[in-house]
């Protein structure tokens, strides 16, 4: 791998680093600096220990990880359909998981039992969808997806009007991603971290298949059997994500697209580690952002996201189209 | 021609039928392909010269008939042993993601790479060598989608290239190329089947099939196809049956142009 490569990798791990330190100092709890560097290190009061190793430290981690997922699961399906729009929420999957999500607070179901639902609602509908596409090609999948998620977004919308006033807040919150849900932040790292070791490994792979389907198919990988296994890593990446943060639009599609801009490679074995990196960054960032900007509120980090993403991406498509 | 170790047939075409809807295009067609040989397929659009050459690749099954690679039916192998042997320059460009010129040789080096393996500068050299051999050597690091038409047929052959298979399916390797170029792949496709490839393609052009051709497939689009040597097949009463305009040829074998009267 050429320099310059590692030299962008680890400036986007230096900037990884630096989000999730401020992400770790800053906070509306209203901790001195040094404080909260006392505190991660087990000083300080209890309460100061209380607020960074048990809610800023597993956020900040939930954060990175779930930007991370996203970002991974964005450049697996870019590859897959080689199309530069395709994003982990066009699947239909997070949609099954959001319903599986709400069916669980609407049923005052607790957080694990909340959970399970949801892993069940995106596996469901991750069937569905292959069900469905079944026999046709990229194209098939993708308009499946497609369909499936607008009909996920209408039974949301059902579902919210069920809920009574009590509920409505959290679920329209969770809806927009909301990390302060989030448990087991570190088997979130671990997803990510699993994952990143196989793209690395399989980045060429990845090359091959974004060349086409047909030509894949010559050089050796079955469209067939090559559609499915991403399908399925991709979706199992995108219901995690949104079981540890809600529905989180956008970072999917950007981190990919701000890797091969700014690194100027398309080669995955340097973009999918850059994009992960650059997605839990963004996250981090994000939710830094929401829940500081307007404090005591805080913002979700789901909106914060969308709302830095549009004019970043539109930047973006600008650059790419002179 | 009696049967010996020259005359071992790597591709062994049975009984082949290509159906695309509600028409038979091709019907019991059976050919064995040797080392060394070139066969060009020859027909109007839409009579199935795609359909038989995916066919022979693998990629969409026969509609009936078999095909044996090395005397191994072609659906009973998986990709990757298929793809070591046996390479298909595609028609069209796929849809892809942006790719230089030399990430898109080096795509040809998957069959022979293992999952988790990296280029070598074995391999890095083979690409090279193929963007040499089709006249894009100085365009190893320029992204394909900014080249010409014939800039990026001759990326995709250097990928074909790269991928060193013994079989080559070309499906009108000529097309988009200038005069010049088009006369210099074939001849790149020429002295891979003098060092023992094999090569099919199909062509347009009965002048260029029978400068570089050993035998002609002529499919008729209707079931009917005629196969022989290219001095017995493309004769201008052939050829004008074949494309239902008359064709006359000028010159002497082995040496003739056609050219529609």
């Amino acid at each position: 791998m050429r320099t310059q490569y590692w030299w962008g990798l680890a400036g986007l791990a230096g900037l990884a680093a630096a989000t999730f330190c401020a992400a770790l100092l800053v906070g509306s709890a209203g901790l001195s600096t040094g404080g909260a560097v006392r505190a991660l290190f087990g000083g300080g009061d209890e309460f100061s220990r209380m607020i960074v190793q048990t809610v800023r430290l597993p956020r900040a981690i939930a954060g990175f990880a779930v930007g991370s997922l996203l970002a991974l699961a964005g450049v697996l399906l870019q590859a897959l359909f080689r199309n530069p729009l395709a994003d982990p929420l066009v699947l239909g999957v997070s949609g099954g998981a959001a319903i599986g999500a709400l069916i669980g607070m609407l049923t005052g179901a607790g957080l694990a039992t909340m959970h399970s639902y949801a892993t069940a609602g995106g596996t469901l509908v991750a069937l569905a969808v292959l069900l469905l596409a079944r026999g046709g090609g990229a194209t098939r999948l993708l308009l499946c997806g497609v369909v499936f998620a607008s009909a996920c977004g209408a039974v949301l919308t059902v579902l919210l009007t069920l809920a009574d006033n009590g509920q409505l807040r959290g679920m329209v919150f969770w809806l927009a991603g909301d990390l302060s849900w989030t448990q087991r932040p570190a088997l979130l790292l671990l997803a990510t971290g699993v994952t990143l070791i196989g793209a690395f490994l399989g980045g060429r792979w990845l090359n091959v298949l974004g060349s086409g389907e047909l030509r894949s198919a010559i050089v050796g990988i079955p469209a067939g059997s090559a559609r499915l296994g991403i399908f399925v890593v991709s979706a199992a990446l995108t219901s995690v994500a949104v079981i540890g943060g809600g529905m989180i639009g956008f970072v999917g599609l950007i981190a990919p697209h701000l890797v091969r801009l700014g690194l100027n490679t398309s080669d995955h074995r340097v973009v999918a580690p850059a994009a992960a990196l650059a997605g839990g960054t963004l996250l981090c960032l994000a939710d830094l952002i929401g829940r500081t900007v307007a404090e005591p509120r805080e913002l979700p980090v789901g909106a914060v996201m969308a709302l830095i993403g549009a004019p970043v991406f539109i930047v973006l498509l600008r650059r790419q189209t002179r | 021609m009696q049967p010996g170790a020259h005359t071992v047939e790597r591709l062994s075409v049975a009984g082949l039928s290509i159906v695309a809807g509600q028409r038979t295009l091709l019907q019991d067609l059976s050919l064995g392909l040797r080392r060394g040989e070139f066969l060009a397929i020859l027909g109007r659009n839409g009579s199935g010269k795609t359909l038989t050459l995916h066919a022979l690749a693998g990629l969409s099954g026969p509609h009936g008939g078999s095909v044996l690679l090395d005397g191994q039916d072609l659906r009973a192998m998986p990709r990757r042993q298929i793809a070591r042997r046996l390479g298909l320059l595609l028609q069209d460009r796929e849809e892809s993601l942006a790719l230089s010129a030399l990430e898109s040789a080096l795509i040809g080096r998957h069959p022979h790479l293992k999952f988790w393996q990296r280029e070598a500068a074995h391999d890095l050299a083979i690409a090279y060598e193929a963007l040499r051999r089709v006249g894009l050597a100085d365009f190893s690091l320029r992204s394909v989608a900014t080249l010409s038409g014939g800039e990026q047929r001759r990326a995709a052959m250097a990928s074909l290239l790269a991928q060193q298979p013994q079989i080559y399916l070309l499906d009108e390797p000529t097309n988009h190329l200038d005069p010049h170029h088009q006369i210099e792949v074939l001849e790149v496709f020429r002295q891979l089947c003098r060092e023992g490839a094999s090569v099919i393609a199909t062509l347009h052009d009965p002048t260029l099939a029978e400068r570089y051709a050993d035998r002609a497939l002529l499919l008729y689009g209707d079931g009917r196809y005629r196969l022989g040597a290219v001095a017995d097949v493309l004769t201008s009463e052939e050829l004008s049956a074949l494309y239902l305009t008359p064709i006359c040829a000028v010159g002497a074998p082995p040496r003739r142009a056609f050219i529609a009267a």
